[in-house]
């Protein structure tokens, strides 16, 4: 088999993969970083991000309001020195972005315009227009290039870690263009491979965001940390689920049901703020897991609109001007009259909530350290322990810098000290492992597009918005039933060049083990915080029994096995979670 | 990803006749045709992906984001290069439609091309802000009014898909031409207020297959989905690397920022 | 073939050597590449104006060399200007001039971008300015050379 040493693999090359990857060579330039991704990194998910990215910069601000909007935001399931350390970093990860070329939006004399987000008491998010993901991947991507010590495995699936000794020792990928499998032997290996929200049916994101580095790390015996926390991002477009930026509400967006009526300020969000005069924590900036269940109970409640894809609620923009709405969010003008056939100037646009961002994901500390030595894992794959129970919009950008600098250096550092195992064993458990994963092609019975889809429909159904025991078991079964058919999965695509039949086969295996970890740790959470909300008795926060992390861990022959860790608190101790009024006057939530 | 149709929708059926090619199979590509339902919303890339999971799983091509900012999905679709999330069957001729791979660069299999070419191009022309030498900023941010971002921005918003590439007769002519997306990328940089890498980019520019490559037919700017206006960049360029040869000529050793 | 034809699964195994599966294929370019669109068709006559005026332009050069040349030189010249396939090669070089022009009027925006605040000047105006010129120059030359 194809072999290639590196010091430091970096499996994913979007934003928390290349911020890692330049930051291993520019604390080592002598190690030898490898950036390995099934696509080239300009098409990495982290291209679509739109809003922001959150970083202290106002005189009346402070990241001591930064820490407490994000801990009451994460409903106080963050671990509070991850919490710490993300706020102090995040403006010099800012900074240094600007530095590296990143346009940030300006205001008139010169300065980083910041602006308004959800669930943030203060502006702190610095915006690229409405394409602040674009923005920042790029920006990362031409400065990876200068360092010549980072090379890149472009469009190599990588399938598998190579585990020797009790250590990260490689990992197992395939070229897709030469058509053939590769081990990478790897003296530390930094897991950035993005969510998994591709396993609901009706999502936000793109066909690559299929868990799986998640699911890599899974099997190889680490914990995935908090999956039933799942993130319904409020406005997506009714279908297709591409992405509305919650920015269009920093604007001063408002979101209006069937009777036009600005419907928030019914679910604790109130009162009513002045149409184009937003106020942060109110009506349609109060954080996500809240705007997207107060949608539920509008849709149970008959208040929704129908489209010909499903009911919608209206996002109107039309009192902020077509002037401000060309300069600020263009690509959701763009959006809107391509996939709508809408001009959000002169109409609203229809809008629902849609699976978005997986909070969970591989458990580490706060130095992107895994159970697993050698194992470093950052960014939406991985559960840092900041985002808690529910992300505050403009905290995901900012952790895939500030989390993924400590990642490259701490990788950087475990291969210097640790070297690069290259044994007999490593090759065998690599040849193995490859023939496993390329003998399903040319052979089986189902196929995988139907597994993919009913998958999709029994998440959004069984592990959605609101959750009952009834809901979580059936798709637990679902699931099970599902990974037995996959088993038998159908690849009819033997061409071993970009065969992709096989690759979102391998994708879908992913998706399944980790849509087994979410729902079986989403049934055992019987609370209800942050984004995981039941309706079936369990509808209130516990924090004496689940003010703890979920860890699944996986288990070949059935579902996971469950175990729980502690929160770690410093400074906040828990509080109720308050938005609107009721924000002002409790202590949780300013 | 959406059913692309639902029976109380669907508009009409669609042949498109789809550019096959299977390397170590087939000695040159093939077109076959499918027979694709389509409804009011149902992009290209829709179609396609339908025709993968009901038709042939074997049908290879590149998509992700589907909202027209990875850059994955090019293809040429009847003839004019397009992103198939953003081309709506609706809009498409009676048919037949041919959906074929990305023009002038080489095909790996089916409408997947060669991208390597560009990948290279790209890195040559050193596309990262260079930092002042003589007083470079280590802390905190620069200055940049929104009046000095207009020099640059348009250009920034490149989402590197190569439909330029495909459009460019030049780029099928010479091989080794920078392309329009690369120069694109180094005019971005040049025009940045905050960088001073024009010194070190010009050579890279400035030679036969850099911008000189160029005649200017404008096919760039006219395909490009993202209003980057790639051939104004290449002009504009042109314009700074005379400008520069000139300078340098009568005044040698002077600085050459456009 | 057609897709209801896709042909039996195979089963023999992909190879896992080091030296890879890749065979790209290049397509030959066209040599009537410049035909293939009507974007193309126009870039293809906006270059080909340029032939066609320099070949005016080479007419011209051969009247001055032939005033150089004395008086016979001259009359022959002019009497040349007379022979149809001339007059219709005149013609024809007006109308290339008038494509000439404007395809390059046209194009001249892409090079010339004028600040105002945070726009850009629009286009039309930087194209309008060149015929204004244009009209302004022929006026002049008119007036000044034309008029006896």
């Amino acid at each position: 088999m194809r072999t290639l040493r590196a010091d430091v693999v970096v499996v994913g090359g979007g934003g928390a993969g290349l911020r890692a990857a330049i930051a291993a060579a520019t604390a080592r330039p002598d190690a030898d970083v490898l950036v390995i991704s099934k696509v080239y990194p300009m098409r990495s998910h982290t291209v679509a991000a739109e809003g922001g990215s959150a970083g202290v910069v106002g005189d009346d601000d402070s990241v001591e309001q930064h820490f407490a909007d994000t801990v009451s935001g994460g409903d106080w399931l963050c671990d509070q020195d991850v919490v710490e350390y993300f706020v102090e970093h995040a403006t010099e990860e800012m900074q240094q972005l600007e530095r590296w070329g990143c346009p940030w939006s300006r205001t008139d004399d010169g300065a980083v315009a910041v602006r308004r987000f959800g669930g943030m008491s203060r502006p702190r998010t610095w915006y690229a227009a409405d394409k602040t993901g674009f923005h920042m991947l790029h920006t990362l991507f031409q400065t990876s290039l200068k360092h010549g010590s980072v090379r890149r495995l472009d469009e190599h699936l990588v399938l598998d870690l190579v585990v020797d000794d009790g250590r990260v020792a490689g990992v197992l990928t395939y070229d897709q263009r030469d058509g053939l499998p590769v081990l990478v032997e790897a003296g530390a290996v930094v897991m950035a491979t993005g969510g998994a929200s591709r396993m609901y049916a009706q999502n936000t994101n793109g066909a690559i965001v299929t868990g799986d580095g998640m699911a890599m790390a899974y099997r190889a015996g680490v914990a995935l940390r908090d999956m039933e926390f799942v993130q319904y991002h409020p406005t997506g477009l009714p279908g297709s689920g591409i992405l509305i930026t919650e920015g269009c509400r920093g604007e001063g967006g408002i979101l209006l049901n069937a009777d036009g009526r600005r419907y928030l300020q019914d679910y604790a969000l109130g009162p009513e703020t002045p149409v184009g005069s937003p106020q942060n924590k109110y009506m349609e900036l109060g954080p996500r897991d809240r705007l997207s269940q107060a949608f539920w109970h509008e849709q149970q409640a008959g208040r929704t609109v129908r489209t010909p894809r499903g009911d919608a609620v209206h996002l109107d923009l039309t009192h902020l001007g077509r002037e401000l709405l060309h300069a600020r969010l263009p690509l959701i003008c763009e959006l809107a009259e391509q996939y709508m056939g809408i001009d959000p100037a002169v109409a609203p646009i229809p809008v629902c909530p849609t699976a978005h961002y997986t909070m969970g994901g591989i458990e580490t500390d706060v130095t992107t350290q895994t159970s697993l030595p050698g194992l470093f894992a950052v960014g939406e794959c991985a559960s840092s322990g900041l985002h808690g129970a529910n992300r505050l919009g403009s905290n995901s950008l900012a952790e895939l810098v500030v989390l993924g600098k400590v990642a490259g250096e701490r990788a950087a550092d475990f291969a210097s000290s640790g070297g690069v195992p290259s044994t007999a064993q490593v090759r065998r458990t690599a040849e193995s492992a490859a023939h496993d994963r390329l003998s399903l092609m040319g052979r089986g019975t189902e196929p995988p597009s139907q597994i993919r889809d009913e998958l999709g429909r029994a998440m959004d159904g069984g592990v959605g918005i609101f959750r009952t025991r009834e809901g979580m078991t059936a798709t637990a079964q679902t699931v099970a039933e599902l990974k037995a058919r996959y088993a038998e999965v159908r690849v009819v695509d033997t061409c071993p060049v970009y065969n992709t039949d096989w690759a979102t086969t391998v994708e879908l295996g992913a998706m399944l083990d980790v849509a087994e970890a979410t729902v079986h740790s989403a049934l055992a959470r019987e609370e209800s915080r942050g984004s995981h909300q039941r309706l079936d008795g369990f509808g209130e926060r516990d924090d004496e029994r689940f003010l703890r992390h979920s860890q699944a861990w996986f288990d070949p022959a059935g579902p996971p096995r469950l175990t729980y860790a502690p929160v770690t608190i410093t400074t906040s101790p828990p509080a109720s979670r308050s938005y609107g009024d009721a924000g002002r006057t409790t202590g949780g939530g300013r | 990803m959406t059913d692309p149709t639902t029976p109380q929708e669907q508009l009409g059926t669609l042949t498109m006749l789809v550019h096959r090619f299977e390397p170590g199979t087939d000695e040159v590509p093939r077109f076959v045709e499918y027979e694709v339902p389509y409804g009011q919303d149902t992009s290209v890339l829709d179609a396609l992906c339908w025709i993968k999971d009901t038709l042939d799983p074997t049908l290879t091509f590149r998509w992700s984001c589907r909202m027209g900012v990875c850059g994955s999905c090019g293809f040429v679709v009847d003839g004019a290069p397009r992103l198939g999330c953003e081309q709506f069957v609706r809009d498409l001729g009676p048919g037949p439609v041919r959906i074929e791979p990305l023009a002038n660069l080489s095909v790996e299999r089916d409408l997947v091309v060669d991208l390597e070419p560009f990948m290279q191009s790209l890195t040559a022309v050193r596309p990262w802000l260079v930092p002042d030498p003589d007083d470079p900023v280590t802390e905190g941010s620069h200055t940049q009014t929104p009046e000095q971002m207009l020099a640059f921005h348009d250009y920034t918003m490149c989402i590197d898909c190569l439909l330029c590439y495909s459009a460019c007769p030049q780029v099928g002519l010479s091989p080794d031409f920078l392309g329009p997306a690369a120069i694109t990328a180094a005019v971005r940089y040049d025009r940045d207020s905050r960088d001073h890498g024009q010194r070190e980019r010009l050579p890279v520019l400035d030679s036969q297959d850099g911008l000189w490559d160029c005649t200017f037919v404008g096919a760039c700017s006219t395909a490009c989905p993202k209003g980057v206006d790639p051939a104004a960049a290449i002009q504009q360029a042109k314009a700074a690397a005379a400008r520069s040869w000139a300078a340098e000529f009568l005044l040698p050793r002077r600085g050459d920022r456009p | 073939m057609r897709a209801d034809e896709v042909g039996s699964v195979r089963s023999d195994r992909p190879d896992t050597s080091t030296t890879g599966h890749r065979q790209p294929y290049r397509r030959p370019v066209a040599r009537t590449w410049f035909l293939a669109t009507h974007e193309l068709r126009v870039y293809a006559l906006r270059e080909f104006s340029s032939v066609v005026v320099g070949l005016f332009v080479l007419n011209l050069l051969i009247g001055l060399v032939s005033v150089h040349r004395g008086v016979d030189a001259w009359r022959w010249w002019v009497e040349l200007q007379r022979h149809p396939v001339v007059v219709v090669m005149t013609v024809v070089a007006l109308l290339m001039a008038v494509v000439h022009a404007t395809t390059w009027f046209q194009a001249t925006p892409k090079i010339i971008k004028v600040r105002r605040g945070r726009r850009y000047v629009a286009d039309v105006w930087v194209v309008l300015q060149h015929y204004v010129l244009l009209a302004l120059f022929a006026l002049v030359v008119v007036l000044w050379i034309g008029v006896p």
